[in-house]
């Protein structure tokens, strides 16, 4: 019997138990932590700690606001830069796009410290601006939320135009031209038939970048040491670092991460139904 | 000067010479094909008129007014695209409408010329749908409503036919048609399918590489080609050198090639007389195509093809040799190469 | 105008995206840079983070991890992939929800819930090197799934299993002979990515190896209180590496799009 069961599926064994062991069981065993005291007891309490203790409730409120911001910022930039990719020459093109394919590797730890030694307290720019007496960027805190807000866009750019260019290939040319054909401009071209036509690709690419801003920790782990709680932080000190390690609280700040992620993920899902139209 | 007038125009493409010195006097009302190939640069012609692409050289006029340099918007002229192009996110209605709202019309002249024209082409019961939810056919009918409602000086059809089946085609071959006369609306239209030229047009252009390569009536193009392009792209006439044409016949003509059309090849009969070519010929290859039957008959060098109506008693076999005549006047001498 | 405009646009976008990279490159040749120009263009930084022991192996490090994830998650994915395409549909569903999965958990929540099942254990099981490497295998998962599917679904993996079988052969000699060889383009650029994404991750390692296992990234970390110039000689050098693959992988892809238009 059980031979008959390992010839027969002797293809998918391997997969199956990797992906159980690191992935189905350590999520399923941390949505049922969550739920845990440290006696090992059925609880809501992690759950309550994490909605009332104002430590948590402010990351979950930074986390939100950060990853919300960016991401809209980083979408309008990437938005209006995708548009303007169409006018440049065939050979500018290909320079430019090379060049975001380069920088979108451009992230993690690497740009957090880039962004510390150029805009840190001692950074080259400020020291600069310093120097020759240019106020507002002097002035510039690097380690504060629109500090943060500034590095997070920095990502965001390149990886939201690579995003949306699939979506850009789906406005056809044809419907700008016969737009024009009937004596509209480019402007109304885009209220009326081209910005709805997009807003499947723009929506997708938002709850895409919403999710990488989320989870991101490098950045956040170098550019913020205590002063601006976030949840990706938070969620590591629990199993890692010098405080007393609470991985049942940890199990339930994950979980709040996840389920924010998924219902960012499903309310744009949900729009992005609510305007597609099946394209011909 | 006639109503729409192209002069001497040129679009260059890099080292492509696309259009090469087109000049078209169009009168006004008329449906005007423009056949050849593809690639011959019908289409390029069609969007130079739209504005959507530049000319390099040339001028062009219509009802007197110079529109070489008048943006799209300002040139009152409508077109239909191959692949319809409708806007994904608007009804049918919407679609129709969509000119008349640019143009800030009122609301009620709106719905009015919208049903209007729905009516035109027969989709009244549709106009709440969406683009994704028609027919192949029916969004061409939309494409059509779109641009006509708009009362464009010139309406451009740029193969809308070509992406449907062939039932269809001719249903909407014959709706163009319809509609044409009924507006009286300059039409411009352009095709690949000489019998969809042959159809529907007024006159047609025939292209070939950038140049207009011969025009008329659809009855001039097709009894009468004056080159052996036209010759070749129309009528699948025949065309024998006149070196070869004397060893079949044993009659020398002055011509580069002499050009006649299958169904003018006979079976020889008695009381053909002087006025016909008499030559024997074996039958290579038959092909059975419904009505008629086509032959591929092959004598020394010459080789061509004949149709005969099926009803005319048996068919010939593959191998057999058989006397066969042309009437004189059916042979067209051709002077270009 | 419109052309202008846009030009203009892209000309600013590239230069605010360009500018920390170029100043973090400037930087770590300065002796030091508080004028307006740095002072005194130098290798001395450059020379101190290559004549450290311990930065060469570091580098590699984080290419030895990826490795093991690499080799294992393509054989696995390849192989369960077959098999649902030519015996089970529904399957395919679900693998294809697991593939994707990491996606939306991301690797600080799939690291601590990994470290929070078994590093209690007293076992291989929670050796952290080993944990490390199997989070990595979930990690790149996507990525490796779908560049597999997609070769799937451009081989038209049915027929040609199909046609393979009525010539005689056997299931697996046609996944070894005919799949296998049609697939190395696509899992060549998987494997680049996957590279890429262990080379340039940091949240994993920090939270499931910490020092344990030093790679590029903990190296940099831990040049946290050194001179600035040092960080920046080792930020250019990895983001030189990761530029090397990324172009590797364009390239590629470019390659394939070009063959592909070719067949059309």
């Amino acid at each position: 019997m059980i031979r008959k069961f390992f010839s027969k599926y002797k293809m998918i064994i391997p997969f199956f138990i990797i992906v159980g062991f690191f992935e189905i069981v350590p999520i399923g065993n941390m949505l049922i932590q969550s739920f845990l005291n440290a006696e090992l007891r059925f609880t809501f309490n992690n759950y309550v700690t994490v909605f009332t203790k104002p430590v948590y409730l402010v990351a979950i409120r930074n986390s939100l606001f950060l990853s919300f911001i960016s991401s809209f910022l980083g979408l309008a930039i990437a938005f209006l830069t995708v548009l303007s990719i169409p006018l440049l020459s065939a050979r500018l093109r290909g320079v430019f796009l090379a060049m975001l394919n380069m920088l979108s590797n451009f992230a993690g730890l690497p740009l957090a410290f880039a962004f510390m030694i150029i805009f840190g307290s001692s950074g080259v720019l400020i020291l600069l601006a310093e120097e020759i007496g240019f106020e507002s960027l002097a002035n510039f805190q690097l380690y504060s939320i629109p500090g943060l807000v500034a590095v997070y866009v920095y990502f965001q750019i390149p990886l939201g135009i690579l995003l949306l260019l699939p979506g850009l290939a789906g406005i056809k040319k044809e419907w700008q031209e016969a737009a024009y054909l009937l004596k509209a401009n480019s402007f109304q071209f885009w209220i009326r038939v081209g910005i709805p036509m997009f807003l499947p690709s723009l929506l997708g690419t938002f709850s895409m970048l919403f999710a990488n801003a989320l989870a991101a920790y490098a950045t956040a782990y170098l550019l913020v040491v205590t002063n601006i709680p976030l949840l990706p932080i938070q969620i590591a000190n629990m199993y890692i670092g010098d405080l007393r390690q609470r991985p049942e609280l940890g199990s339930a700040l994950s979980i709040t991460l996840l389920l924010i992620m998924l219902l960012v993920i499903w309310i744009t899902n949900f729009l992005k139904k609510r305007f597609e139209y099946r394209r011909v | 000067m006639a109503f729409l007038e192209l002069r001497g125009l040129n679009k260059i493409y890099g080292k492509n010479h696309v259009l090469q010195d087109i000049n078209i006097s169009i009168p006004e009302g008329k449906l005007i094909s423009f056949l050849g190939p593809s690639g011959c640069g019908k289409s390029t012609l069609l969007r130079c008129i739209a504005g959507l692409e530049t000319v390099s050289d040339g001028k062009i006029y219509l009802d007197n007014k110079d529109l070489t340099d008048v943006p799209i918007q300002k040139r009152d002229v409508g077109m239909v695209f191959q692949n319809y192009s409708l806007f994904p996110n608007l009804t049918v209605f919407d679609n129709i409408a969509f000119g008349l709202k640019i143009r800030k019309e009122a609301k009620e002249v709106i719905a009015r010329d919208v049903n209007e024209m729905l009516d035109l082409v027969g989709l009244t019961h549709k106009k709440d749908r969406f683009p994704a939810f028609l027919s192949g056919g029916e969004q061409q009918r939309v494409a059509l409503a779109r641009a006509l409602i708009m009362k464009p000086k010139v309406l451009l059809l740029d193969e809308p036919l070509s992406a449907l089946d062939a039932q269809l085609r001719k249903n909407l071959q014959n709706e163009i048609r319809r509609i044409q006369r009924q507006l009286r609306i300059t039409t411009l239209f352009v095709t690949h399918d000489q019998s969809e030229a042959m159809a529907i047009s007024d006159i047609i252009y025939l292209f070939n590489i950038g140049k207009i390569e011969s025009s008329g009536s659809p009855i001039e193009i097709y009894m009468s080609p004056k080159t052996e392009f036209a010759a070749r792209f129309i009528g699948n006439y025949n065309l024998l050198t006149s070196e070869i044409f004397s060893e079949l016949t044993g009659c020398r003509l002055e011509a580069a090639y002499l050009a006649f059309r299958p169904e003018v090849v006979k079976l020889s009969e008695p009381e053909f007389g002087d006025d016909s070519y008499f030559f024997s010929a074996a039958v290579k290859e038959v092909n059975i195509h419904g009505n008629f039957i086509r032959y591929v008959l092959l004598a020394g060098k010459a080789e061509f093809s004949m149709d005969i109506l099926s009803d005319l008693g048996d068919p010939l076999l593959i191998g057999e040799t058989r006397q066969f005549a042309i009437r004189k006047d059916c042979v067209l001498t051709i002077h270009e190469s | 105008m419109k052309k202008i405009l846009s030009h203009l646009w892209i000309a600013i976008v590239s230069i605010l995206l360009l500018l920390p990279l170029i100043l973090t490159f400037i930087y770590s040749f300065s002796q030091s840079w508080i004028t307006i120009l740095p002072k005194r263009f130098t290798l001395d930084f450059y020379s101190s983070v290559f004549g450290d022991p311990s930065f060469f192996p570091a580098l590699f490090r984080g290419f030895l991890i990826s490795l093991i994830p690499i080799v294992l998650m393509n054989a696995a994915v390849m192989l369960s992939l077959y098999y649902s395409i030519l015996y089970d549909s529904r399957l395919g569903y679900l693998i294809q929800v697991l593939c994707l999965l990491p996606y939306s958990i991301q690797g600080v929540i799939l690291a601590t819930s990994i470290i929070g099942l078994y590093a209690g254990h007293q076992s291989f099981l929670s050796n952290r090197i080993f944990l490390l490497t199997m989070t990595y295998c979930i990690i790149i998962l996507p990525y490796i799934y779908q560049s597999i599917r997609n070769s799937f679904y451009a081989l038209n993996l049915k027929n040609i299993v199909e046609a393979g079988e009525i010539l005689g052969a056997k299931k697996f000699q046609i996944l070894l002979r005919v799949v296998l060889p049609s697939l190395k383009s696509g899992l060549f650029v998987s494997m680049l990515l996957s590279i890429a994404l262990i080379f340039g991750d940091f949240a994993i390692i920090k939270i499931i190896a910490g020092n344990q296992y030093q790679t590029a990234q903990m190296y940099l970390h831990n040049t946290r209180n050194m001179p600035n110039q040092i960080a920046s000689a080792i930020v250019s050098v990895m983001f030189l590496i990761v530029f090397v693959i990324s172009s590797l992988i364009l390239m590629l892809k470019n390659d394939d799009l070009k063959t592909d238009r070719k067949k059309d």
